[in-house]
């Protein structure tokens, strides 16, 4: 079956949600436990990951390029727990880097403003004028922060296969909606899916080894095979290339690797911004 | 150990002709297409245990084989392969009733072993073994 | 629709080249700099200049004319005052005369108005001698002292012999009254003659106004029509110019005149322009073309599975099935994998080919080839919407001179975009075939889908025009693919029909008359 991963503007409703499908339907849970795992593996604090999962981008901020380093080893940690299926995954960033594979399914799931805020200010009551505005400036933080790390928006709808809002429907109902849509027949891995999720745990796994060295190296995986692009001087080439080799060599399951370097920083620039 | 019965159609000559004998070296008789309605002819005649269908051809698609085959026999397992593989292709065909979908390039090996599922659904198993390591 | 692009182009195979024709357009930007500037120069302020200056000096000869005038006119009258004078004083001369003769009054009298009649003519002598001249004035000094001689005599006569002696005296008193009467008499007609040569030059300075008013009207207004035509003509030939170019025909300024003048400047800036638009367009054909290859490659890749599947299926059955296999199996096998490599080494040459950014070269083409070319490139775009493509020539039709690529690209466009106008399972014909008019091919892209509607019709070939959502089309292919084909010296039509579909005619000239082509781009620009 299918696995499910959710995102909300409420972690706490995300947290509910994920554990009332697993409770009912049997899938098993991928959440923020495995951050010391991640931290183990990749030798860096607990609370750095979480930092980067949560505290808000800005100016005194953990700066995009530290986060993006974060968000990679927790990544290829994330995507080789979403390679058996029946899993339900929340809090990692999933719905913003597990894309194109045909057996996730990919919720949102809008909470109650109330509950919101209740839990965006657990001390006491807001006043009713304050509201709209604390809920505006979480939005606001939350797509800063999936733009400054994945590119992307995450409070776009195109992202997900599914939006619900829990002010129309309620949760209870969400669930049987989730669960019974993840039934689906074209939510069921195959061979091509589970292919798409192997390759992407690799490619993860190698841009995580690169990315302190490398923060700009972007990398592709086909079947055994590793696409890499760096940026470097020119001078550098050559030997960049082969550290890049010998690095990403390292990760098992890994055949061959192809190495590019840009080293028309400017051009590249001026190309993506057309 | 019985035969199982497939049926293969892809508008490559090269495919039907090197999958011939490699998969009917682990058990199965394998009947070769290259056009889609010659196929589907075939497909009326005789049920197969499993077909495994190209999806872009010119005329008729992989999506209307596919779609044919489960509209004449639900026990037929279909195998599609394709070298325009997309997560909302491969959706379309699981949805329309595929057992599997997998991609071009994909090694002999890769195709026996799903056949060999296939076949474990359908409770004929073949002469292929499933280690599963994924 | 474009106006005329065929006669306004082909200057030569360096004036539609893309990026690396750039040096060769740079060098004939030079050339036509260096024509431009060669002439003498003529400029419009320096014409302006001259009209004035013709102005001023015919004003300042009128006015030297008209003050002459003006001193004739008063010369001549202080002439006449004197000549009044003189006229005065022989007359009291005379009255005495007269007197003496009747009543015996005294004569001396008579002798002073001679002696101021004399110095009258002695204090005038110069006014009296620039109007009469010498021998008149000769004259009526020497009159004048045989007047007094005679008067003399008749004094000393007098105080000789006293009142008796009247015999005497008639003869003297006759001769006395015959000079006077002729001294009056030549001071009056010259006085006369003065009188009309006086009215003669008034009459002279009033029309030499009249004249002068007049002949500053005519160099006026001819210097106006002068400045105004030349000004008016220029004008109206940078129209045609910006016409021109906004048509896509990128022919730089030539001289067309044996001077040069502020619009010299102008023509040198357009070229500059033109050859500043014409790289920018370089780019932007680059850049589009890299976007029709964006959206090829997806589906090229998707192509290559094809063959490399082939390669990986027969390469693993190869290694599995070795030693049963025997040696024609084998070679059999080795035989599909070098072609099916070949295969794949195909579609990504085109697609590379398509895609290079190279100084383009013009050559004369066989365009049935270059669409056979084009349509492989879009086949997995048409297999994958599941359109038919049907393609039919002329056979042996004359080569097109041109730029394989550019029309390569203008061809792909507008494939690509029959068959998003198609409907799946739909038809795309294309045909090349010879032109109704003579010495041109026409290649016809037909589709049967949805059409264009009448209203939008006019406005396809506009540069950002587009019917496709946001983020899937420029807006720039059918304007980019009109630039191309006008460069070309042909022209692209579309006839439509909503809800029919849409043809798509390109008209191209054909190689063996380059030569004409060239020489009618002269006449149109000259």
């Amino acid at each position: 079956m299918a696995s499910i991963i959710i995102s909300s503007d409420s972690s706490l409703t995300a947290a509910r949600v994920a554990d009332t499908i697993v409770d009912k339907a049997g899938f098993s849970i991928v959440n923020r436990g495995i951050l010391p795992e991640v931290a183990e593996r990749y030798k860096t604090g607990e609370d750095l990951l979480s930092k980067a999962l949560d505290s808000p981008s800005g100016f005194l901020a953990m700066s995009p390029k530290i986060r993006q380093r974060y968000m990679a080893y927790i990544q290829a940690v994330t995507l080789e727990k979403l390679l058996p299926d029946n899993v339900v995954c929340f809090g990692l960033g999933a719905h913003l880097y597990a894309k194109g594979v045909s057996h996730f399914l990919k919720v949102r799931i809008l909470t109650q403003p109330e509950q919101l805020v209740k839990e965006l200010h657990p001390a006491g009551p807001v006043p009713a004028h304050k509201v709209s505005k604390m809920i505006a400036r979480h939005e606001k933080d939350r797509t800063r922060w999936s733009r400054d790390v994945y590119g992307r928006d995450e409070t776009n709808a195109n992202l997900y296969d599914l939006v619900i809002s829990l002010n129309q429907i309620e949760e209870k109902e969400a669930v049987k909606i989730i669960t019974k849509t993840a039934a689906n027949r074209q939510f069921v891995p195959m061979t091509y899916s589970l292919n798409c999720v192997k390759e992407f745990i690799l490619a993860s796994q190698v841009r995580a080894k690169l990315i302190e060295r490398f923060p700009e190296c972007r990398v592709r995986a086909d079947g055994e095979n590793m696409v890499i692009h760096i940026q470097a001087l020119k001078r550098n080439q050559k030997k960049y290339a082969s550290l890049v080799k010998e690095v990403a060599g390292t990760v098992p399951g890994v055949k061959h690797v192809e190495v590019h370097v840009i080293t028309d920083f400017i051009g590249q620039a001026v190309e993506s911004s057309r | 150990m019985s035969h199982l019965e497939v049926l293969l159609l892809d508008d490559e000559p090269i495919v039907g002709k090197r999958l011939k004998p490699a998969l009917a070296k682990v058990g199965c008789e394998v009947e070769v297409f290259q056009d889609p309605v010659l196929a589907l002819k075939r497909i009326d005649e005789k049920d197969f245990d499993v077909v495994v269908t190209d999806i872009s051809m010119a005329e008729v698609d992989g999506m209307q084989v596919l779609e044919h085959v489960v509209a004449k026999n639900n026990r037929t397992k279909v195998i599609m392969i394709t070298g325009f593989a997309m997560m909302s292709l491969a959706r379309e065909a699981m949805e329309k009733g595929a057992f599997d979908f997998i991609a071009k390039p994909f090694k002999p090996d890769d195709l026996r072993l799903i056949i060999a599922r296939a076949a474990e659904a359908l409770g004929k198993p073949i002469d292929f073994e499933i280690n599963d390591n994924g | 629709m474009m106006s005329q692009p065929s006669k306004a182009n082909a200057e030569g195979p360096e004036s539609h080249d893309s990026i690396s024709g750039r040096h060769e357009r740079a060098r004939d930007f030079e050339e036509a700099k260096k024509a431009l500037l060669a002439r003498p120069r003529f400029s419009v302020r320096a014409q302006i200049y001259l009209g004035f200056a013709l102005v001023f000096l015919f004003t300042i000869i009128t006015v030297a004319g008209l003050l002459n005038s003006i001193y004739e006119v008063d010369h001549k009258v202080r002439f006449l005052e004197t000549v009044n004078q003189y006229l005065i004083q022989i007359e009291q001369a005379r009255r005495f005369e007269k007197n003496y003769f009747l009543y015996g009054t005294n004569l001396r009298e008579g002798l002073d108005n001679v002696y101021a009649a004399n110095q009258i003519l002695e204090i005038n002598r110069n006014q009296i001698l620039s109007i009469t001249g010498r021998n008149v004035y000769d004259q009526m000094l020497s009159n004048l002292k045989e007047y007094e001689a005679l008067l003399k005599r008749i004094i000393d006569l007098e105080q000789q012999w006293g009142n008796a002696l009247a015999n005497t005296e008639i003869d003297h008193s006759i001769d006395v009254r015959e000079q006077g009467q002729s001294m009056i008499s030549f001071a009056q007609e010259m006085a006369a003659k003065e009188r009309t040569a006086l009215e003669k030059s008034i009459n002279r300075a009033r029309q030499m106004h009249i004249y002068y008013l007049l002949a500053l009207m005519a160099i006026m207004v001819v210097n106006s029509f002068i400045l105004a035509r030349r000004i008016l003509v220029r004008i109206k030939q940078y129209k045609t110019f910006a016409q021109r170019i906004a048509s896509g025909d990128y022919t730089l300024i030539t001289p067309m005149r044996a001077y040069r003048d502020e619009f010299t400047e102008l023509a040198l800036a357009v070229n500059q322009m033109v050859l500043d638009v014409e790289a920018r367009e370089a780019v932007l054909i680059q850049s589009h073309k890299m976007r029709a290859v964006g959206t090829l490659t997806a589906g090229v890749a998707h192509e290559l599975n094809n063959p490399i599947n082939n390669i990986m299926i027969t390469g693993h059955m190869f290694l599995e099935d070795y030693d049963s296999l025997d040696e024609a199996d084998r070679k059999d096998m080795m035989q599909d994998v070098v072609n099916e490599t070949n295969r794949a080494k195909a579609i990504i040459a085109n697609l590379l080919d398509f895609a290079r950014e190279s100084g383009s070269q013009l050559a004369p083409l066989d365009v049935a080839a270059l669409l056979t070319d084009t349509i492989a490139l879009a086949s997995n775009r048409l297999k994958r919407s599941r359109i038919n493509i049907e393609f039919s020539k002329t056979e042996k039709l004359p080569r097109v001179h041109g730029d394989s690529q550019q029309l390569r690209q203008v061809f792909l466009n507008l494939i690509l975009n029959a068959i998003d106008a198609s409907k799946p399972g739909g038809k795309i014909s294309v045909t090349v075939l010879p032109a109704d008019e003579p010495h041109y091919v026409a290649i016809k892209v037909i589709d049967y889908g949805t059409g264009i509607p009448k209203h939008i019709l006019g406005s396809i070939f506009d540069p950002f025009f587009t019917t496709k959502p946001q983020g899937k089309g420029t807006g720039l292919g059918l304007s980019m693919s009109q630039g191309i084909v006008a460069k070309h010296g042909g022209l692209i039509r579309v006839f439509s029909q909503e809800g029919q579909g849409s043809t798509f005619t390109i008209t191209l000239p054909v190689t063996t008359f380059p030569a004409e082509i060239k020489a009618e781009t002269h006449l149109a620009n000259s």
